[in-house]
């Protein structure tokens, strides 16, 4: 496409009109390929990581292998049902969506809840009184589930720089309302909380 | 003259053009030069509003080529219907198509490599075309028809060059797996 006939696609978008089926296709199907290649992309990591086959995901989501193989060959053969099976049955979840403002560029990410450690951080901090009521001798625990040091309140925050799988074992929370929170979003939003360990370090 | 000396000329002479992404994301990772009836047909006007989702259809899946998105292919003797790029047989013809499916029956891209990661579209299909009108089965001679109707819109580009042969898919593009 030339520079004038992407500045017609994208004004067609901009105006206020209707936007014509031509254009709601191709985004239809941008989107498809956008999720296409998650899925491909964690396919092809499993595959390496622990030779996961086709059958498996095929039995674990009780379809039939051709039908993994149908999915996975053409974008346009995916529903937001499909896209959920197929991440639940690769152990996945896909959690989130970046919206893209199409005039500005501004993302947006939906929904934004993703952890913020220092945020948790900040919470148990807060509910001093009630870790308080804990028994003498109790050991007191971060939000990320270690010990921390009457004297040295800097330990929570050297254990964000350990690696990520090694925290994620350790992540529990005294109060259960937090274990509900947080313990679904460290499982489905790995990349968010590796990123967010960088900005604190 | 280099082949791509070659594109660069069609491309000024406008025989050729260059797709370039609506909403340049990433970086091309590869290139694909559209014959100018394979622009007219991606760019429109369109006669109705089919045509003109099967266009936005195509668009985005050439662009996803553009973008280096991994590439679920097949090459003969596979008939994988549900790939989205195929070498057609004979392979030593060297010409493959983009097989878009939405909205059925869908369109075919037809055109071939010059390079690595390097396509000519050459001509575009509306699938219903292939078939037999009194049979609605595919009728092999209209695919024969359109594979020599390529290589001849080739010849006329390239009149001294083949186009790319290999024996596997990623002598021909890079990022790309066969079927799972």
């Amino acid at each position: 496409m030339n520079s004038s006939a992407t500045q017609d696609f994208l004004s067609e978008v901009h105006s206020n009109n209707r936007i014509s089926a031509g254009t709601l296709a191709y985004f239809q199907t941008r989107l498809a390929t956008n999720i296409h290649q998650a899925l491909l992309k964690l396919f092809c990591k499993l595959e390496s990581d622990r030779s996961f086959t086709r059958r498996e995901l095929a039995d674990r989501i009780g379809r039939k292998p051709e039908q993994i193989t149908r999915w996975f060959s053409y974008p346009g053969n995916l529903t937001l049902g499909t896209v959920s099976d197929i991440c639940v049955g690769m152990g996945y979840e896909l959690e989130s969506v970046t919206l893209v403002n199409l005039k500005s560029g501004k993302r947006l990410q939906c929904p934004d809840r993703h952890v913020d450690w220092s945020r948790l951080a900040d919470l148990y901090q807060r509910e001093e009184p009630i870790g308080a009521r804990l028994p003498i001798g109790t050991p007191r625990r971060s939000a990320l589930g270690e010990q921390i040091s009457e004297t040295n309140p800097g330990a929570k925050r050297r254990s964000l720089d350990q690696p990520l799988d090694d925290r994620t074992t350790r992540t529990e929370f005294q109060r259960s309302d937090h274990r509900t929170a947080a313990t679904v979003q460290l499982q489905t939003t790995q990349h968010v909380s590796r990123t967010h360990i960088g900005q604190e370090a | 003259m280099s082949i791509r000396a070659e594109i660069h000329v069609r491309t000024q002479e406008g025989r050729l053009q260059a797709l370039a992404q609506s909403m340049s994301s990433v970086p091309d990772k590869r290139q694909i030069f559209l014959e100018s009836t394979v622009v007219g047909m991606l760019n429109g006007p369109w006669v109705s509003s089919r045509d003109g989702r099967r266009a936005g259809t195509a668009r985005a899946l050439l662009e996803s080529f553009l973008r280096g998105d991994q590439v679920v292919g097949r090459m003969p003797p596979s008939k994988n219907v549900n790939t989205v790029i195929a070498l057609l047989n004979p392979a030593d013809d060297g010409v493959w198509e983009f097989r878009i499916g939405d909205p059925r029956p869908g369109i075919r891209i037809l055109g071939r490599f010059a390079e690595k990661d390097v396509f000519v579209a050459t001509n575009w299909v509306n699938r219903e075309n292939f078939r037999d009108p009194v049979t609605g089965q595919d009728d092999p001679r209209k695919w024969r028809d359109e594979m020599i109707r390529c290589k001849t819109i080739w010849n006329q580009l390239f009149p001294s060059y083949n186009p790319l042969i290999g024996g596997s898919l990623h002598e021909f593009i890079s990022n790309a797996r066969f079927p799972i």
